[in-house]
């Protein structure tokens, strides 16, 4: 992985780098960033190298959370894809796409954390509060997750550590201003061409997995015709209801749907004029088709028998 | 699995160098959505950064009439940064005048406006009679 990424390196500031690197502002939840920019003296190289860091640290906690459920091959399958498929670059490559790469290290902290017991639920619960403070749009799946999966694991509560997670989000949420950005889900017809759009998007996204070839900062999706959009809006909406309907047989789909829908739908849904959807944007959402993978290599090389599979 | 961790690793390592200069990534944006302004603005951009004043330009030209296919409000901010980026071209060529009538004629908190703030003293020497918005 690290030579995959040498030449990032020496990458420069991009785009919007400029703007708000190297001199901030920062907040706590970017303080990696402020380190980065103050360990590099404010020269690009320092946050390109956290990014390649933070990249690698994700992947080995992605190695660790995944033990619990998948065989030793369907691990570095996951690992592999999520080391170095292609569509990761920008979150990697750019700078101010580092936010998705960062939220990422976040909320696999917190997994991990509360895979380890009650007593690491506060660390699971500050990460969690740290990436809803990062990016204020992962805010309603990262409320929505840790009850969802209580609740399917069928697990006691442990009513102290449950109190502190979601009371933490809850402070991060109450206490983020950008919360307003949902006071603009009036206009219908915008809403609706958001989310069509961004259905596109994430299909061609999804795609990228498949034929890596075509990565860009910028798409022409003005150019695809309204009713393709549209139809890729049905499409997402149909694999929610396909993957309802095998919730029992297979649960992976319906949780990668949910994650998927959840983290991107919001861009949609709540800003004013929706932006584009990049290819970092999917840094974190599609962590659920690399688990994807996994989950279907152990279905169709391994032949696990259904009633041993679980999920969380 | 060896066969494509190294295949992905080779086109992993290969993507990375689009993003080695905003020339490389502009370049490969317009490739990929030629119909786009906005790779064309980010180029030119890269061209004025590297001394080019006439291929920005020439680019810059280029980049206008794609914007007329653009949502007003990106239409809007499409050429609202074309005409700042002439703007900052026309200063390094000298000519203040035609530089300040196109700064001076950005709405509000528009990148014109903006760079009227900052180069205030040529702002002040725009005229009716100056080159302002096409």
């Amino acid at each position: 992985m690290l030579a995959a990424y040498a030449r990032v390196w020496g990458v420069g500031w991009l785009y919007d780098d400029a703007g708000w690197l190297p001199s901030g502002p920062f907040t706590v939840a970017t303080a990696p960033f402020a380190a980065a920019v103050w360990i590099g003296g404010g020269l690009p190289w320092g946050v390109h190298g956290l990014l390649v860091l933070l990249h690698l640290v994700n992947g080995l906690l992605l190695w660790t959370v995944t033990a619990a459920w998948f065989s030793p091959a369907a691990r570095t399958l996951v690992l592999m894809l999520f080391w170095l498929h292609p569509l990761q670059v920008e979150g990697v490559a750019y700078a101010s796409g580092g936010v998705e790469v960062l939220l990422t290290t976040y909320v696999l902290i917190a997994w991990w954390a509360s895979q380890r017991g009650s007593g690491w639920w506060v660390v699971s619960a500050l990460s969690l509060c740290l990436g809803a403070r990062l990016k204020f749009s992962a805010v309603p799946i990262l409320l929505v997750v840790p009850v969802a999966i209580a609740v399917a694991r069928r697990v006691p509560w442990d009513v102290l550590g449950g109190l502190l997670w979601l009371g933490g989000l809850v402070g991060a949420v109450i206490a983020r201003p950008a919360l307003m950005g949902y006071a603009h889900l009036g206009d219908a017809s915008a809403r609706l061409e958001g989310a069509s759009t961004l259905a596109l998007a994430g299909w061609r996204y999804l795609a990228f997995i498949l034929v890596p070839s075509g990565f860009s900062i910028e798409h022409d999706w003005a150019a695809v015709p309204v009713t393709v959009r549209l139809c890729a809006l049905v499409a997402a909406f149909g694999v929610g209801v396909v993957a309802w309907g095998v919730r029992q047989s297979w649960p992976a789909l319906g949780w990668a749907w949910l994650w998927i829908v959840g983290l991107l739908a919001p861009r949609a849904l709540t800003l004013p004029a929706a932006p584009p959807l990049t290819e970092h944007h999917t840094y974190l959402p599609f962590l659920a088709i690399w688990l994807l993978v996994g989950a279907a290599w152990d279905r169709l090389v391994v032949h696990v028998p259904l009633s041993q599979e679980s999920y969380a | 699995m060896g066969g494509l961790a190294l295949a992905l690793a080779l086109l992993t390592y290969g993507q990375t160098g689009v993003w080695r200069s905003e020339r490389a990534l502009w370049s490969r944006a317009h490739q990929v959505a030629p119909l786009l302004p906005r790779p064309l603005i980010g180029l030119a951009w890269a061209q004025f950064d590297a001394g080019d004043l006439g291929g920005a330009e020439r680019t810059l030209q280029d980049a206008w009439p794609l914007t007329d296919r653009q949502a007003p409000s990106e239409r809007d901010w499409s050429r609202d940064a074309i005409d700042a980026t002439q703007a900052l071209i026309w200063l390094r060529q000298g000519r203040l005048y035609d530089a300040a009538g196109l700064m001076a004629a950005g709405p509000k908190f528009s990148e014109r406006w903006k760079l009227c703030q900052h180069f205030a003293a040529i702002c002040a020497l725009a005229s009716p009679s100056s080159p302002s918005a096409r």
